[in-house]
């Protein structure tokens, strides 16, 4: 791949990810927005996700009203009773459908070892999906940075990183999680964006897989 | 070489995607919508979820850092692991002289409940306007702010028309900060309002020991000094009170001391007793009085505590009156006129008739009982005592420790050692005109009628009468509630009769809920807030006694809340308090700020610095040297705080021997105690004390009226109809009713006596269910005259035959997913008090939960 697809491959995946994980925050009045937005570079990325585009933006436009959406978030990812898909990696992971498990101190050092930390207005735990969804953002926006600087030896940290995080944590649990929200979303738009992420996140891995496969030296994967 | 799919040049997949979102409608994308993220080149980062921080690595050493347990009221001192901000181990702290390091199942199962996923994490509001069993509330996330704004308007609103005493408090699970909350922010709003849950927890058990020793509160059982136990319908190796401290010097009792439950059921006490008696539910008392007879017959009470016959010879002899002159009392009052108006004609034999017990049995127990001599424990749990007419029961039972001189004695029962805890500082000159007229109306629960006497400690009318309030909401008697605040409580499903809660809560329009778990309480709720969870996330401190001591052990925020979680009793009210000054009613804020740092002598503030100064202020007589008056010492805050715990002097036996707070300051077999109490209550309604007990349900009148005796049970149902009498009991594993949603309950729940993992069944005896047709694991509905509920058959010999037996704590319709079968709709199993009559011991006010209804078994 030339350098300026490669960058802009990164650039365009760092997009959707951070996308994907705004739309899983409570809606307000940026959703729209972020999710008319998320079609399109989703679209462009990945042709496969255009059912589910199309649920989202169906979901949009039609009769689901603000509160329709408000409350099909709350009952799918925030309660306050039972949680129909808890947006948690360790619910997945852990084996004991709770939460702060050792995944989720995984997850916190790999947020500590890149420099970050929760933010003080984010009081969900680690491994919430929106911020799981962000941190390869961070990390897909970073590669594009090192691709930009022509720092190749930066962006193979950064794909390695990526690499990695997908396949222990992320990765690991979406499918279960989207398969969830498919099953239990009253609104179209949760059933598209769930679909639109199950999509994507299978895509990454698929990414990684070809990756990792790549005669050695051929290509920038070398893990850290 | 093409690896994935490349990003596309601007093309015709772009402008179909433009055009598909333009023509359905879709707003512009605004301006705010990642903007930064268009960017062509470069990527600006635009973080939300997270913060640039110091590298710094992971804590990796863990902590065990104090605090305390409420799984159930035994208020065990514990520790925590915390390992990176994260709780993952719980264990007694050593520290304490009444648990030590021992833990119970319970403890464990509370790092279950923390991480949660299905806890409220941040405030919600419903916005479904109809509410019912069927409504769902849709509840969507507010802001902090938007939720204490709308309560702060919905009380001034209430201030306003003059009508402050429509606001309600509910109180399920308390610390000692509860003063706060639950006191001091309902008077100074202005309502009598304040309605606990005590009446439905065990208050009858406390009534014999305060109207024949004066004492209101439970007991401590001196288990390692005695020679002899009888226990009465409790099961302190599964619940309530000190389960940790029993556990773990079992062992050593079983091998010095001969155990008796008394108990329809086998529960996991009487497992590793000595003898078990499968007593007719109901008919405790008739026991206790055989028991009773058969010490004075037999000449086995304690000469040192009661006192002898003057001339030397027992004169008490079955079915013979005694003249009163002729005995000498020490430090008891009565004991003749007790034999003579409740104890001479009650003999085993009678008893036998009664209880279902073998003669010999009782004979030998008794007389094995009184052989102990004061090395001896009658042991009062709810089962004799939260029944209608129960009240006497625990007065026949309890008084049984004053024949054998066990009371506040080696080996026998005890009272609480001292502790030196302080009050908040009083709140009445905070109150303003409408204050002190709204919390002078009669309160919604009925207590102190002329059916209700509610006598707590001696003072007619002052006993909750917790589940008649939902009667009081219902019927708007004496006036409807507007506003509502409960925390941790959940009185539709954990008083009897609950869908008369259901009705009354769904009446109420404003009802705000704090709670860690949303119940089927929340479901009603206009409000949920998300509480601290009390072991991990809350500052507090509770007070126990057992083994000899009393602690006094603090909570502490061991991690840092789950989501948006406040704390209920200090960290609410304060913020409730700053809104309320905000529209110009400033009296509870000024108030709270009276409570200051007592280091610093600050006011707080803020609702983080208030939660710790109201700690500090209580317990400021426990750590500061410079008022130390007994017990532990601690050079400061810091210290009792990484203590956590504060333990008492040792117990000192016989200090109270005719140093009673009774009216004659003995151990009164004759209550001049209760007689006191009885005729000021008939005096407030201009009538006996006779009419009071007609109407109250009891079957004494005259003189019998203030002694220990013996009352019929009072069971609803025919017994053709309704063949079987239902018997509730406790689990190992129920956290007061909030564990259910934990896997670990439902896995491990077989550690209850007959039960079973992942089901919720009735034990029945084999003999009942060859006669009903039934087998284990049938399908089944128990059917009582005021309602029913569905579990699973199990055989077992561990229940006397005629009753069924059933574990309360499952049966939530909502609650989480793994509580309930079906969320929403199908419960795991059933409530218990689904099928329990909302009837009531009207003496001290207690809701009754044991031989309070007779059922019948369908096959579904």
């Amino acid at each position: 791949m030339k350098d300026l697809e490669k960058q802009a491959e990164a650039r365009a995946r760092a997009v959707v990810y951070k996308l994907l994980a705004d739309c899983y925050y409570p809606p307000d009045e940026r959703t729209r927005g972020q999710a008319e937005r998320l079609g399109r570079e989703l679209g462009d990325l990945l042709p496969e996700a255009e059912p589910a585009i199309d649920l989202l933006a169906a979901g949009l436009a039609a009769s689901e009203g603000a509160e329709e959406l408000a409350v099909d978030h709350a009952r799918l990812f925030v309660g306050p009773f039972a949680l129909l898909a808890p947006p948690y990696g360790s619910v997945y992971l852990d084996g004991e459908s709770r939460l702060m498990g050792d995944s989720t101190q995984e997850v916190e050092t790999w947020y500590r070892d890149a420099g970050l930390e929760l933010a003080a207005g984010f009081t969900a735990t680690a491994d919430h999906v929106a911020a799981e969804l962000e941190f390869m953002y961070f990390l897909a926006a970073k590669e594009h940075e090192a691709l930009q600087a022509a720092d190749a030896a930066s962006a193979a940290h950064f794909r390695g990183k990526q690499r990695a995080f997908l396949n222990r944590h992320l990765g690991a649990w979406v499918p279960d999680f989207t398969r969830n929200v498919e099953a239990q979303a009253r609104t179209l738009f949760y059933r598209g964006l769930a679909t639109a992420t199950r999509l994507f996140v299978e895509r990454e891995a698929l990414h990684w897989t070809r990756a990792d496969s790549a005669p050695v030296g051929g290509g920038d994967e070398a893990l850290p | 070489m093409k690896q994935v799919e490349p990003l596309k040049a601007e093309g015709a997949s772009k402008r179909k995607h433009d055009s598909r979102f333009t023509r359905r409608g879709f707003l512009k994308v605004s301006a705010a919508a990642g903007a930064a993220l268009a960017l062509e080149r470069g990527l600006s980062l635009e973080l939300r979820a997270f913060a640039q921080a110091d590298r710094r690595p992971a804590d990796e050493t863990g902590r065990w850092i104090p605090s305390t347990c409420q799984g159930c009221t035994s208020w065990c001192s514990k520790e925590v692991y915390v390992l990176d901000g994260r709780a993952v181990k719980v264990r007694g702290n050593k520290r304490s002289k009444v648990n030590g390091a021992a833990s119970c199942p319970r403890a464990h199962l509370a790092l279950q409940q923390v991480y949660d996923p299905d806890r409220v994490k941040v405030p919600m509001k419903r916005t479904n306007p109809k509410k019912g069993r069927n409504e769902d509330p849709r509840f969507v996330p507010i802001s902090w702010d938007e939720a204490l704004t709308t309560i702060a308007d919905r009380i001034m609103a209430l201030r306003q028309k003059g009508e402050p005493h429509k606001y309600m408090l509910m109180r399920g699970r308390y610390t000692y900060m509860r003063d706060i909350l639950y006191d001091a922010m309902t008077k100074i709003i202005g309502s009598p309002n304040n309605i606990s849950h005590s009446a439905i927890c065990a208050e009858a058990e406390k009534f014999g020991p305060f109207y024949t020793e004066g004492y209101w509160d439970y007991r401590q059982y001196d288990v390692l000094n005695t020679k002899y136990i009888i226990i009465w319908g409790a099961d302190p190796l599964a619940a309530n009170r000190q389960v940790s401290y029993y556990s773990s010097v079992w062992g050593d009792i079983v091998g010095k001391a001969t155990i008796v439950v008394v108990e329809p059921r086998l529960s996991a006490t009487a497992a590793k007793a000595d003898e078990w008696l499968p007593i007719h539910p109901g008919q405790d008392g008739a026991l206790a009085s055989a028991i009773a007879h058969v010490l004075l017959t037999q000449g086995l009470w304690s000469r040192e505590f009661v006192g002898d016959f003057k001339e030397g010879k027992n004169l008490f002899v079955a079915g013979q009156e005694v003249d009163p002159e002729s005995f000498e009392e020490k430090h008891t009052h009565g004991i003749v006129k007790f034999w003579n108006l409740a104890l001479k004609d009650r003999t085993p034999e009678w008893a036998a008739e009664r209880t279902g017990l073998p003669v010999e049995q009782i004979v030998r127990v008794a007389t094995d009982y009184g052989k102990a001599g004061s090395q001896s424990i009658s042991w009062v749990g709810g089962g004799p005592v939260m029944q209608v007419r129960g009240a006497y029961a625990s007065m026949i039972c309890h008084c049984l420790n004053g024949i054998t001189g066990a009371c506040d004695n080696l080996g026998g029962t005890l009272v609480n050692n001292k502790e030196y805890t302080s009050h908040f500082p009083k709140w009445d000159d905070f109150m303003d005109e409408t204050a002190k007229k709204g919390s002078k109306m009669a309160k919604i629960d009925h207590r102190g009628r002329k059916d209700f006497p509610c006598i707590n400690a001696g003072k007619p009318g002052t006993a909750v009468v917790t589940n008649r309030a939902a009667d009081g909401i219902l019927n708007a008697d004496p006036y409807d509630i507007q506003v509502a605040i409960a925390y941790m409580n959940n009185f539709n499903f954990s008083a009897t009769q609950p869908e008369r809660w259901n009705q009354a809560l769904a009446k109420i329009p404003f009802l705000v809920h704090i709670t860690t778990h949303a119940s089927e309480f929340s479901w009603f709720a206009d409000i949920v807030l998300p509480d601290t969870h009390h072991l991990f996330e809350k500052w507090g401190w509770v007070k126990s006694a057992g083994n000899g001591f009393r602690h006094v052990t603090l909570m502490q925020p061991v991690i840092k809340p789950l989501g948006e979680a406040k704390i209920d009793e200090t960290e609410i009210p304060w913020l409730i308090a700053q809104k309320l000054a905000e529209r110009g009613f400033d009296n509870l804020l000024r108030y709270f700020k009276t409570i200051k740092d007592p280091e610093t002598g600050r006011e707080p503030a803020d609702e983080k610095e208030f939660a710790l100064f109201c700690v500090k202020h209580t317990t400021q007589n426990l750590w500061d040297p410079s008022k130390y008056q007994g017990g532990d010492k601690f050079n400061g805050w810091e210290e009792f705080r990484q203590a956590g715990v504060w333990n008492s002097a040792p117990y000192p036996y016989r200090k109270r021997w005719s140093q009673m707070n009774t009216v004659t300051k003995k151990f009164e077999f004759y209550s001049e105690t209760l007689k006191a109490a009885l005729e000021e209550h008939a005096k407030k309604h201009n009538t006996t004390v006779d009419d009071i007990l007609e109407v109250s349900g009891y079957q004494a009148r005259g003189e019998l009226a203030f002694v220990p005796h013996y009352e019929e049970p009072s069971t609803l149902g025919d017994p053709k109809e309704y063949p079987l009498l239902f018997v509730d009991h406790k689990s190992r594993l129920n956290r007061e009713g909030r564990s259910a949603n934990c896997t670990w309950y439902q896995e491990f729940k077989d550690v209850d006596p007959g039960d079973s993992a992942w089901d919720d069944v009735a034990k029945i005896n084999p003999l009942d269910a060859a006669k009903l047709g039934l087998k284990n694991g049938d399908k089944i509905r128990i059917v009582s005259p005021t309602g029913k509920l569905e579990c699973t058959a199990k055989l077992w010999e561990g229940v006397r035959p005629g009753t069924v037996a059933k574990c309360y704590g499952q049966g939530h319709w909502v609650y989480g997913r793994v509580a309930s079968k079906v969320f929403g709709k199908i419960p795991r199993g059933g409530n218990n008090n689904e099928v329990i009559p909302a009837v009531y011991d009207r003496l001290s006010g207690s809701t009754v939960r044991h031989a309070a209804t007779r059922v019948r078994i369908e096959k579904i």
